[in-house]
């Protein structure tokens, strides 16, 4: 019951006045530039693991008390 | 809006779908650095900055790629200044961080209808971004330190494992969360109203399960609703009201995650934030490249849905948060007497 009302006012209000949804692609992709912003990722995940080990040895020698 | 920007500067999709990669991967894998600085610069006005840079680069958004670069840094920053202001002042409660992340949800899927109107909606990001930056201001004149009753520490983690267990537990949890959140079946998405009704379920998901879960407990809320969620979201995928349901259970555990890392980096807020988005961009990545064949869509997501709920059992605590903060009350009378 909901779903006809839904996709006849979606279809009145919004698919007239929008262009067709863009669809990802999955393939083609420029294989330079992925492969340094997945390198990117990796350097983001040690950087953060690394912040964690040092924010971990900073508690330690705090008592603990709140978040801040 | 930038996504749209971009698919109307260039017509190789390919170059399109990377530009929403490098947004996605500045404005999510940088938040922990952001984050930490935070923590060690405390008066850093970070999401006044994060306001800032989203504003030039609203208003500079004919050069595609600087304006792209600049909002995500503005995203990257405002979010560890809201995430690290709503950590600090929840009491220890999840509520409070659930509703904050689950609007998120909802702005991604307003931002995609508004982006689809060819620029005529502008107006509207830039409106908002200065009225947050006016409240910023004021409330930068207002602040003063947090109240004793608001700075409690969380206490739904399990304390049964180490510091380091529960991270990685909870990290693998919201690895999962994000790919499964983009690949999910969703066969009745077919319109652009009903595109945007998936962003509503995570949002209220993401709301709910934070006030679910200080009301029955971590592990009960989270680990419940995920198991629920595995038939509606594998078996409804073609009915709107078991789909949406399935995705509203399958997102109560957002803000258990959130609250669980900030626990065990008690006096990092902002690194703890920023390891639950760097979590997100990790999870979200693979969906760029590639795609779960259909057949197997169904068992991969159920498969992934019971590993998660693993994780969270693992990581979080038995009980509800009313019998913690007792508990927590209780040492703190006995440490004051």
């Amino acid at each position: 019951m909901i779903r006809p009302f839904l996709s006849v006012l979606s279809d009145a209000l919004l698919d007239i006045a929008y262009p067709p949804e863009i669809e990802v692609v999955k393939e083609g992709f420029p294989l330079l530039p992925v492969l340094l912003l997945v390198a990117f990722v990796g350097l983001c995940v040690a950087c953060a693991v690394i912040l964690i080990k040092k924010s971990k040895a900073k508690n330690a020698k705090k008592p603990e008390n709140g978040n801040e | 809006m930038l996504f749209a920007g971009l698919a109307r500067a260039y017509t190789d999709m390919s170059i399109v779908t990377t530009g929403l990669l490098l947004y996605n991967i500045i404005a999510f894998g940088i938040q922990p650095m952001v984050g930490y600085l935070c923590d060690v610069k405390t008066r850093l006005p970070i999401a006044l900055i994060g306001c800032g840079l989203l504003m030039i680069g609203l208003l500079a958004m004919r050069l595609v790629w600087p304006s792209l670069v600049l909002c995500a840094l503005g995203n990257a920053c405002f979010h560890i200044g809201g995430g690290r202001d709503c950590l600090n002042h929840s009491g220890g409660k999840m509520a409070g961080n659930g509703i904050f992340v689950s609007s998120g949800a909802l702005g991604v899927g307003l931002g995609t209808l508004t982006g689809k109107s060819a620029g005529a909606w502008l107006w509207l990001p830039v409106a908002l971004t200065a009225v947050s930056m006016a409240l910023l201001i004021v409330m930068h004149k207002r602040k003063s330190a947090i109240h004793p009753a608001l700075n409690k520490p969380f206490q739904c983690a399990s304390e049964r494992f180490s510091a380091t267990t529960v991270l990685l537990l909870c990290a693998v949890s919201i690895v999962i969360r994000s790919f499964v959140g983009f690949t999910m079946p969703v066969h009745w998405k077919a319109t652009a109203f009903l595109a945007l009704l998936p962003s509503l379920g995570a949002c209220a998901g993401k709301a709910a399960g934070g006030i679910l879960g200080d009301w029955l407990g971590a592990r009960r809320a989270c680990c419940i609703s995920l198991l629920v969620s595995i038939p509606l979201i594998c078996l409804g995928a073609n009915n709107v009201l078991l789909s949406m349901t399935g995705i509203v259970l399958f997102n109560f555990s957002m803000p258990f995650t959130l609250c669980a890392i900030a626990s065990k980096l008690p006096q990092y807020p902002g690194l703890a934030f920023g390891v639950t988005t760097l979590c997100l961009l990790v999870g979200n990545i693979p969906v760029f490249f590639f795609a779960v064949p259909a057949a197997a869509v169904n068992w991969a997501v159920a498969a992934l849905i019971v590993f998660s709920c693993a994780c969270i059992f693992l990581a979080s605590s038995g009980q509800r948060r009313t019998k913690l903060e007792n508990r927590y009350n209780e040492r703190e009378e006995g440490l004051v007497s």
